[in-house]
């Protein structure tokens, strides 16, 4: 876990001290967070990426994908408000993309199957390099692979394990039990790793 | 990685590779985009591509603002009401429309059970139960027998001493299914099941606890169980399931929501 600089700006009313806890290392300490919600252009600007990295994770189709990051963002700019500052947005905007991808797909379910992988999106970026080939063809594999999980084992599996983010987080957003979000991240994980070709027998959790 | 210390080594790699692998948006997209938003918020109307968008992001806004989230089970109730409202004058519509369609006393007959056994249906027809499980299904309690407030805390201790450990679950193909897989499965189908039928969500819970008493998936299962008695408009049950989870998981993350669910009036 990052550690955030510290501010000493506890007098101003935009900012709050709380204590976080670093689970790596069993500490806690303070720390000086903002308590007034960001704007939405530092939104957009700062979590474009993310938004569109997740939609096509969780299994967006390429073509969709533009249309579908307008409806988040714009479920983000009435629901800014709502936005708790003192808490990480990326599982809030989680919330948001795992919601509308998921409307998405039982909207197109009737009329086509959606999770076929499709081709490179045209907007990104070629990559130049064998490195960067192979992490490509890497991150298609994955794609690929992440299609053919469940969509909820593929939301907890793509925050969890791509991500970086904690199993409360997700459970939080997705309304369900952490022990449930381990549940779909341990099945989640075992199903990847077997189409993906790497095992995952020794995996516990 | 930070939470992935029990990621198998192999796969940790692989998906190091594949996220430095993800493509990163264009600025051209990013700014047609921008454009886009901009049109669309200064039309204050939204002008969302996808029109249930924001009914889709509503649903979690509970979650996203948990430190005020004292109305969850308030919106839920009124959600799941206007739905099962919107269903009901849809079947009333359509059957009235079917009945002058078909004018003949026979015709009257055979539409009207039709439409009203086709929950049934879904109810006894699952793919996540298997061969193995069909007694179970046979003995499951049909509406009238739902267990009632005053049953259920006299009933799961009692099925929770008499249950055995669950056991791995076997295709008839003899192939071993993982049982946190059914577990899954059979909770999923509650929960797709609870918003407009929440007396089948209920009925497969049951089938949960009678199978998988103390399953991994039971903190889970006792949730959708209180939110099924709210949809269903018990809310004496409701109340009781959610005074049981409050002591059996008081440090779930969900105790809020539940909490409001027990003190519900």
């Amino acid at each position: 876990m990052e550690r955030p600089a510290c501010i000493d700006n506890t007098r101003n009313l935009n900012f709050r001290t709380i204590v976080v806890t670093d689970s790596l290392r069993s500490r806690e300490y303070r720390a000086v967070v903002s308590t007034k919600p960001p704007g939405f252009e530092a939104v957009y600007r700062d979590e474009f990426s993310f938004v569109y990295r997740l939609l096509r994770y969780l299994g967006a189709p390429d073509g969709d994908v533009e249309d579908l990051a307008h409806d988040v963002f714009m479920v983000v700019h009435r629901r800014l408000d709502d936005y708790e500052p003192t808490r990480p947005i990326r599982p809030w905007l989680f919330g948001i993309v795992y919601r509308t991808v998921r409307r998405h797909k039982e909207r197109q379910s009737r009329r086509t199957a959606i999770d076929a992988i499709t081709t490179h999106e045209p907007q990104g970026s070629p990559p130049t390099a064998d490195t960067l080939v192979e992490n490509a063809q890497a991150w298609e594999r994955l794609r690929a692979g992440l299609q053919k999980l469940s969509y909820e084992q593929r939301a907890v599996v793509v925050m969890h394990d791509i991500e970086e983010h904690t199993a409360p987080e997700i459970a939080a957003q997705l309304e369900v039990p952490v022990n449930t979000i381990y549940s779909r991240l341990r099945l989640g994980r075992k199903h990847l790793a077997a189409l993906v070709g790497r095992g995952a027998d020794d995996e516990k959790r | 990685m930070k939470n992935g210390s029990s990621l198998p080594p192999d796969l940790a790699g692989f998906l190091d590779e594949a996220r430095s692998g993800a493509p990163e948006p264009s600025n051209a997209l990013r700014e047609r985009l921008h454009a886009r938003l901009q049109t669309s918020i200064a039309a204050g109307t939204g002008e969302a591509a996808d029109p249930s968008a924001d009914l889709a992001a509503s649903e979690g806004s509970a979650a996203a603002s948990s430190a005020t989230s004292t109305t969850t089970a308030a919106s839920a109730l009124t959600s799941t009401l206007t739905k099962v409202g919107l269903v009901l004058l849809l079947a009333v519509g359509g059957y009235i429309a079917l009945r002058a369609a078909a004018p003949s006393a026979r015709g009257k007959a055979a539409v009207a059970p039709a439409a009203l056994s086709k929950p049934a249906s879904i109810a006894v027809t699952s793919p996540a139960l298997t061969p193995k499980q069909e007694p179970t299904a046979k003995q499951e309690p049909t509406p009238k027998q739902e267990p009632t407030a005053k049953q259920e805390p006299r009933r799961a201790p009692k099925r929770a001493a008499n249950q055995k450990p669950l056991q791995p679950h076997t295709s008839p193909h003899s192939h071993p299914v993982d049982p946190l897989e059914l577990e899954h499965a059979m909770l999923e189908k509650a929960r797709a099941q609870l918003p407009l039928q929440p007396k089948i969500a209920l009925r497969r819970l049951q089938e949960h606890a009678q199978r998988f008493p103390s399953g991994q998936l039971a903190e889970e299962r006792e949730l959708l169980r209180a939110r099924a008695h709210l949809a269903a408009g018990d809310l004496a049950s409701a109340r009781n399931v959610a005074r049981r989870f409050l002591k059996s998981f008081p440090r779930s993350v969900n105790r809020r929501e539940i909490t409001t669910i027990g003190n519900t009036p």
